[in-house]
């Protein structure tokens, strides 16, 4: 006997002698990309499809810090009755519930907008009245608070003041809203459920119901709204496969084999990407179904074929059944894992939306994990298994009588194909021409909150208050002008009030708000409410004097959302009653060319912003990215084909199922309503990565069956009942293991699988008709090139194989390279101790200018001398402040001991008491002397103790284009947390130089506290060090400036100056 | 009260104090402006209005306008020449009515305050220079000398004398009055000695009599029994300063060390006792004189504090010899009893979070001879209690301070709010209110409850 007797028999034979070895290191690899897992950070939210730096986000973002603004999340209070809101009952209960909503966690309580804690601003005898609605003791309302009476004359009150109505109170008196800003938007789930729960125990009058809806609520809501459900129904998916496999093989092996290709690659894959630091996404969750369905898809045809082998050869001895099997089988499987990573990698490199990204990143990683397993371990696992001959095989199947159901039906299926091939043709060109006229029909299209179940209560909120109100998506206008006060000027005002009014004659735009409003409301109120004196007054003077009185009554923070405090820039705000992208493709455009024609001069310009800008231009890329990445696909998938069966021809017949599969999911989105939105646009590339197994394993099948017996009917025939059967099993076990996802309440999780069902089923019968009723009529000149393994040498093969390979290897390079830098991530713990082995010198004295600006932009200033020297390991850092005069003279000492237990210790000088007063060193998570710098952070000057937290790498970031680590510190315990008073922080450090350049610090509640960046750093003396370092609160919008000069390194300090002493001396 | 009647003249001066305060600033800012050609001078300073207006009344008790100027000469090497002036102008002259004649009886010509009328008054507050000589360092000029661990009660913080013009209600900074003094502060091993000379000879500089602030109190002032008067007059003479050169100074010395996380210190200081000895002399035939006089002392102690968790720790203790106290008995011969004393305070300070800091004190004061017979009682007590905290990034604080006699029942509480508006502008808003007998050392001045706010510019 001279088995083995091929190259790739041998390859085999000699892998199959180290099966303990790879058994063991599959497992340990197994598990070494398992344990990664607990790292991997979930970034469920809607901003992560944009990349980062697209300017509608950054500009967003900038509006947001200057305004303040956030998604907010609303509660709206409808009252249908007679009187509509405007009843004791009503008023009270939305006077109780915005000082409840106010006490919540992570809601900004000064950014809390009702009608309780907004002002009506009225004319007197002796000028204006600016006082609350609800205010008890108020002198522009007669009527006490809680009576009817009261609540007509606010209903009067609020019918006066345009700029209330549509956007604070329905214009039907029908409803109110409340609305809260979120501190951190990241758990503006928790927030809205906690919200829902006040709305549920409110003290509801006659006839109230209470509504909770909002961008925040939505954003938040829907990215755990569709997980929670997609990692209910993952696992299930997954046991329906293994119950479709038990059906096709009824073997223990057939079942337990692919699971643990299944498991390698998913967890390899998954695993692989938290190690990167690479988040999972919301459509990641299709990324684990899409793996799940090739690594099956691999196995199903290693056990067909081996149990075909042992049919044929029930003598042999196992290993050289395996063996067999493997040879035969390493083709086909190895050209549908180079053709699918051909398309996730063309998928990664069309999209510029990062999960998409790292979807066709890691999608073709997994792949290839599969391809792995499937050819080493899993023969090395069958090599053990004693062999035994599933049922289902047993008969030989020549004919239609023979073989088990599956292959009869198969045969008796292709029996039909092969009789009709024309027909089958014209109802494929049919099909294909529907799915045409489908494709013309698709919508692009995201909204929101049309992912919600419309019994969901978020989905009723939304478009009651939609209804009722002007709108809750928000189109925003920044104006901008030169000079502090140009926003006094009438004519500035008037194009403010012009734009205004465009906006209002926008689609589904209810109404504008903007500080003219304001303006002309004032104007009002000091003409006796004469409603003719609702206009922009024609002197700036007036203007000013108008604010001036109204900041003499109430609050001039009262316009921070309309107006910054310079009178400099202004925001419009256009109510939008849907976020449709329709419309905003409509109303973004039309907006930006009112802004470039008729509104921008040089004294004044406006851009546009807001949600419903950010959406309209991410939205807008999905249909590009789409297009590109479904073309781009294709492209590669049927050049690799190309490739390997050396046929341009070859390459279209493969392309064919996978082309019907994607125009059946147009057909079925355009005749479907299903829109082309973020989820399903992912649905073409799975069905290219699912669709092109089916083409390339008919297609390899139909080379051999034709090569060694010419183009017969008897001949294609023979593809059907193994094959076939394969194909049909992998069909089902895919197909109906995303049917399952149709069982889901959440309804992007019906689309998806029920179109993956589709795409799976149309990829299949496609390859099953078209393919070979096309082979029978055209027959192709390729298959009938001399092929198999007795003329396609295993080392022509394998070098067609290998170029792919090495042509996939370059197109991942080039990819991955800039995407996720597949180099190995250090630990985070290593990371952190290069920042704090970092060089300092021994000595360094600079001057330190401290610029603290609170959220009203009012800055203070100190000028400081800061000296540090270390002694062995520890540190003494004295600050003396040099300026202003009423703090001069006021200085900091600290010795900082290297051994952590050891606190360290602390003297402050008060120049008003002439005293060194010692401070204690557990407060070293206060804030040093009013900046936003803990003493902490000003000893420890960028660097941190290893000892206070636990580190975590978190994958890599660009910080100011520098590539950067992130590192995630986690309090070692809740004292330190306390001590620190920060629950979690994240570095980006910068390893070139080994600081961090950009750093988010969370509160001990989870709430995201500061930001501390580090500007500009250079190098002095040799040393790396930051000249700028600017801190900002999110909490109180207070940020701390430090600029570093005169810095020098050389110059010894002497002792003297960190001794007590020395403090009272002063600099 | 003055400002009623004179309403008129108090708004000429209040005019004539800011145009003054404004020339003056002005003055500087031209000066500053020309820095180029002197770079080593920094020139600063700070204009100051506060005005207090007494709760029992509604009447102004002060408008102080101060202005304080500041310069700094950097000189060859590491010589330092630091010069601080106040130019103060109250034109309600309640403080201090007209011009205080005892000045040459409390302070040294070098000292002393040179007044313009009656509302104005100069005062070169500081005058040094500084020199490091090696690890040493030399301070040599008028200056202010601080010992001790204790905010507001004062067991070793006597180097300098106090200025009682608001009693103790301004900070201790403008509380002291600085003297003439050679300061050197040497390093040995782990210890820091300080060696200070003051031929300066100055004492607490006490308001007259009639002035708001005047002192009342049996406690310390004199009040001679019948059997001493008979039937003729009381002559109250001014003290006696000292006047020999070197052997009427003041030394002393003082060891720090930083030991093992505990800063200690330990004090010693030869020098006048800063209140004078009210020595009374019958008058044959009636009558009675008291001629105050300074009297020599030597004050033994020391300090010491450490932080453990968010408490800091803090403590001082001091012996003085031949302190001298009133008599109780009024017929006493000479109206006074000396006697040694031990005085003692124990602080704790607790911050609470990062902008609330509480901190109680205890102070106790113990007079060694046995039966001493003196006014006050053998052992002295006193606590105090401050909280404080701040707001908006320390732009605002506000305190509350409360000194409490245990053994008069009578104290005081101190409130206040300060609003750091810019860098260089702070408002500041007080309340100080007084309580208890009217014979205690506080609740003597329980017609003096007052509230005040003032504004200072820094440049």
């Amino acid at each position: 006997m001279n088995f083995p007797e091929t190259g790739a028999q041998k390859v085999f034979w000699r892998m199959t002698a180290l099966r303990w070895p790879i058994l063991i290191v599959g497992l340990l690899l197994i598990t070494a990309a398992g344990v990664n897992l607990p790292r991997l950070v979930k970034d469920t939210s809607a901003d992560a499809f944009i990349d980062p730096a697209d300017p509608a986000l950054v500009y967003r973002d900038k509006v947001e810090d200057i305004f303040g603004l956030r998604d907010p999340i609303i509660i709206a209070v409808i009252n249908k009755g007679e009187k509509g809101v405007f009843n004791p009952e009503s008023l009270a209960l939305v006077d109780w519930l915005t000082e409840r909503v106010k006490k919540l966690d992570n809601v900004d309580p000064e950014r809390v907008t009702s009608l309780a804690t907004k002002s009506n601003i009225v004319g007197t005898d002796d000028g204006m009245l600016v006082e609350k609605f609800f205010d008890e003791s108020s002198e522009g309302f007669k009527a006490s608070l809680g009576t009817q009476a009261r609540a007509d004359e606010i209903r009067t009150a609020v019918h006066d003041f345009p700029l209330y109505r549509g956007s604070l109170v329905a214009r039907d008196d029908t409803a109110t809203i409340i609305v809260a800003e979120l501190v951190d938007e990241t758990r503006s789930q928790e927030t809205y459920d906690r919200m829902r729960a006040l709305a549920a125990e409110a003290p509801k009058g006659t006839g109230d119901e209470i509504h909770v809806a909002g961008e925040g609520a939505v954003a938040g809501y829907l990215a755990t709204y569709i997980d929670r459900d997609a990692k209910r129904l993952n696992p299930l998916a997954a046991l329906v496969i293994t119950l479709v496999l038990g059906i096709a093989f009824v073997s223990l092996r057939g079942m337990v084999l692919p699971n643990l290709v299944v498991a390698a690659t998913v967890i390899g894959s998954i695993g692989l990407m938290a190690a990167f630091g690479v988040r999972f996404y919301v459509i990641t969750n299709a990324l684990i179904v899409n793996l799940i369905g090739i690594a099956v898809a691999d196995s199903i045809h290693i056990f067909s074929q081996y149990y075909e082998e042992l049919r044929r050869r029930p003598d042999t001895p196992n290993r050289e059944i395996v063996v067999r099997t493997l040879a035969a089988m390493w083709r086909p499987v190895t050209l549908t894992t180079l053709t699918t990573i051909a398309g996730f990698l063309a998928l990664a490199i069309a999209s510029s939306m990062p999960p998409m990204r790292y979807f066709g990143l890691f999608g073709a990683i997994g792949v290839a994990i599969a391809w792995i397993y499937t050819l080493m371990f899993v023969p090395a696992a069958m090599t053990l298994w004693p062999k035994r001959l599933s049922r289902p095989f047993r008969k030989a199947r020549k004919d239609a009588g023979d073989g088990d159901p599956a292959s009869r039906f198969m045969i008796a299926f292709g029996r039909q194909v092969l009789a009709h091939p024309r027909a089958v043709l014209m109802g494929a060109a049919f099909i294909a021409a529907v799915g045409g006229i489908g494709l013309t029909r698709v919508v692009v299209e995201e909204q929101q909150i049309e992912n919600f179940q419309k019994t969901e209560p978020l989905y009723r909120a939304d478009k009651a208050i939609n209804a009722a109100m002007d709108g809750t998506y928000y189109l925003d206008v920044v104006v901008e002008t030169p000079n502090p006060e140009d926003l006094h000027k009438p004519e500035n005002l008037r194009r403010i009030e012009n734009l205004q009014t465009f906006l209002e004659g926008l689609p589904h735009v209810g109404g504008t708000t903007s500080v003219v409003d304001y303006i002309k409301q004032m104007h009002r109120a000091v003409n006796e409410n004469r409603s003719d004196a609702y206009r922009i007054p024609d002197d700036p003077l007036l203007v000013s004097q108008l604010f001036l009185l109204y900041s003499a009554s109430s609050d001039p923070t009262d316009f921070e959302e309309e107006v910054d405090y310079a009178y400099q820039r202004a925001l419009v705000r256009a109510n939008v009653d849907t976020g449709q992208y329709t419309n905003n493709k409509v109303i973004v455009p039309a907006l930006e060319t009112y802004l470039a024609e008729e509104f921008n001069t040089p004294a004044i310009t406006g851009t546009v912003t807001g949600r419903v800008n950010v959406d309209y231009h991410w939205i807008r890329n999905i249909a590009i990215n789409h297009a590109r990445s479904v073309i781009l696909s294709l492209i590669a998938v049927g050049l690799m084909a190309a490739l390997v069966f050396r046929s341009i021809v070859a390459g279209v017949i493969c392309l064919l199922p996978i082309a019907m599969a994607v125009l059946i999911i147009y057909a079925v989105m355009g005749f479907g309503d299903i829109w082309l939105g973020v989820g399903t646009s992912m649905f073409a590339a799975i069905a290219i990565g699912l669709g092109v197994d089916f083409s390339i394993h008919a297609l390899d099948r139909l080379k051999e069956l034709v090569g060694r017996h010419g183009f017969n009917d008897e001949a294609l025939l023979m593809l059907f009942p193994n094959t076939g059967r394969a194909l049909l099993f992998n069909f089902i076990a895919v197909a109906l293991g995303f049917a399952v996802l149709t069982a889901s309440g959440v309804p992007p999780l019906i689309k998806f699988g029920s179109l993956v069902a589709i795409a799976t089923s149309t990829a299949f019968l496609a390859a099953m008709t078209v393919i070979p009723a096309l082979v029978k009529i055209a027959q192709p000149a390729f298959l009938t090139r001399r092929s198999g393994e007795s003329a396609m040498t295993a080392t022509g093969l394998a070098r067609i194989s290998r170029l792919g390979v090495v042509l996939i290897a370059a197109a991942a390079f080039a990819f991955a390279a800039p995407a996720a830098r597949a180099e190995e991530l250090p630990s985070g713990r290593e990371i952190m101790e290069k920042v704090v082995a970092r060089n300092e010198g021994v000595w360094v004295t600079r001057d330190l200018r401290m610029e603290l600006t609170d959220r009203s932009g009012t800055t203070r200033v100190r000028l400081t001398k800061a000296l540090r020297r270390y002694y062995g390991k520890e540190k003494r850092t004295v600050i003396f402040y040099l300026s202003p005069t009423n703090i001069k003279g006021t200085a900091f000492l600290t010795y900082d001991y290297p051994d952590p237990s050891v606190d360290d210790d602390q003297w402050l000088y008060l120049p008003a008491l002439r005293k060194v007063r010692r401070i204690s060193a557990s407060d070293r998570g206060d804030y040093f002397l009013g900046t936003d710098f803990t003493y902490e952070e000003i000893k420890k000057e960028n660097k941190i103790e290893l000892s206070d937290y636990r580190f975590r790498a978190l994958g890599r970031e660009d910080v100011e284009g520098r590539a950067t680590f992130v590192v995630e510190g986690t309090p070692v315990s809740e004292r330190v947390a306390n001590e620190l008073g920060y629950g979690r922080v994240v570095w980006r450090v910068d390893p070139d130089i080994w600081m961090s350049r950009k750093s988010d610090y969370w509160d001990t509640n989870g709430n995201h506290l500061k930001t501390i960046t580090l500007p500009e750093i250079a190098q002095v003396d040799g040393i790396w060090t930051a000249l700028r370092i600017h801190a900002v609160n999110h909490k109180t919008g207070h940020s701390t400036l430090f600029t570093f000069s005169n810095i020098d390194y050389r110059t010894k300090i002497s002792d003297r100056m960190f001794k007590q002493s020395m403090l009272r001396r002063g600099f | 009260m003055q400002g009623h009647d004179a309403h008129s003249p108090l708004v000429r001066r209040v005019t004539f104090g800011f145009a003054l305060l404004f020339v003056m600033a002005g003055g500087m800012e031209n000066v500053r402006a020309q820095e180029g050609w002197l770079d080593r001078v920094e020139l600063r300073g700070l204009i100051e209005s506060s005005t207090a207006i007494e709760t029992a009344d509604g009447g102004l008790q002060k408008w102080d306008l101060t202005f304080k100027p500041e310069v700094q000469v950097r000189l060859a090497g590491d010589l330092r020449l630091t010069a601080l002036g106040r130019i103060r102008f109250d034109p309600v002259d309640n403080l201090e009515p007209g011009q205080p004649d005892r000045q040459s009886a409390f302070r040294s010509a070098l000292t002393r305050r040179r007044f313009i009328g009656d509302a104005a008054d100069l005062e070169l507050r500081e005058f040094y220079l500084d020199a490091n000589i090696g690890e040493s360092f030399v301070r040599l000029g008028k200056q202010q000398i601080v010992w001790g661990q204790a905010d507001g009660l004062r067991v070793l913080d006597i180097v300098n004398p106090f200025d009682f013009r608001e009693f103790i209600l301004p900070e201790f900074e403008d509380r002291r009055i600085p003297l003439w003094t050679a300061n050197a502060e040497i390093p040995v091993g782990e210890w820091t000695v300080q060696l200070i000379w003051i031929p300066d000879h100055s004492y607490d500089d006490v308001p007259d009599p009639g002035a708001t602030f005047a002192f009342s109190s049996p406690l310390v002032v004199p009040r001679p029994g019948p059997a001493t008067i008979g039937a003729g007059p009381v002559v109250v003479d001014a003290p006696h300063r000292p006047g020999r050169f070197i052997r009427d100074d003041d030394y002393g010395t003082r060891l720090t060390a930083f030991i093992g996380g505990w800063d200690l210190s330990l004090d010693y200081l030869y020098h006048y006792q800063d209140q004078a000895v009210p020595f009374q002399r019958r008058i044959p035939g009636g009558g009675i004189v008291i001629k105050p006089e300074y009297r020599r002392t030597h004050l033994i102690g020391g300090t010491f504090s450490n932080a453990f968790g968010d408490v800091t720790l803090r403590g001082e203790a001091g012996y003085a010899t031949d302190r001298y106290f009133l008599a109780r008995d009024p017929d006493d011969d000479d109206g006074v009893i000396k006697s040694g004393e031990i005085g003692s305070v124990l602080g704790l300070d607790y911050q609470v979070d990062a902008d609330l800091r509480i901190s109680g004190q205890s102070f106790q004061s113990l007079l060694t001879d046995r039966w001493p017979g003196t006014v006050r009682d053998r052992l002295e007590s006193r606590a105090t209690l401050l909280i404080e905290k701040e707001f908006l990034n320390d732009r605002l604080t506000a305190s509350l301070l409360a000194i409490h006699s245990l053994n008069g029942g009578d104290g005081l509480v101190q409130a206040d709010l300060e609003y750091e508006y810019r860098s260089d502008v702070t408002f500041k808003l007080g309340l100080d209110i007084f309580y208890g007998d009217r014979d205690g050392l506080f609740g003597e001045f329980d017609g003096a409850d007052r509230v005040t706010f003032g504004v200072e510019v820094g440049f």
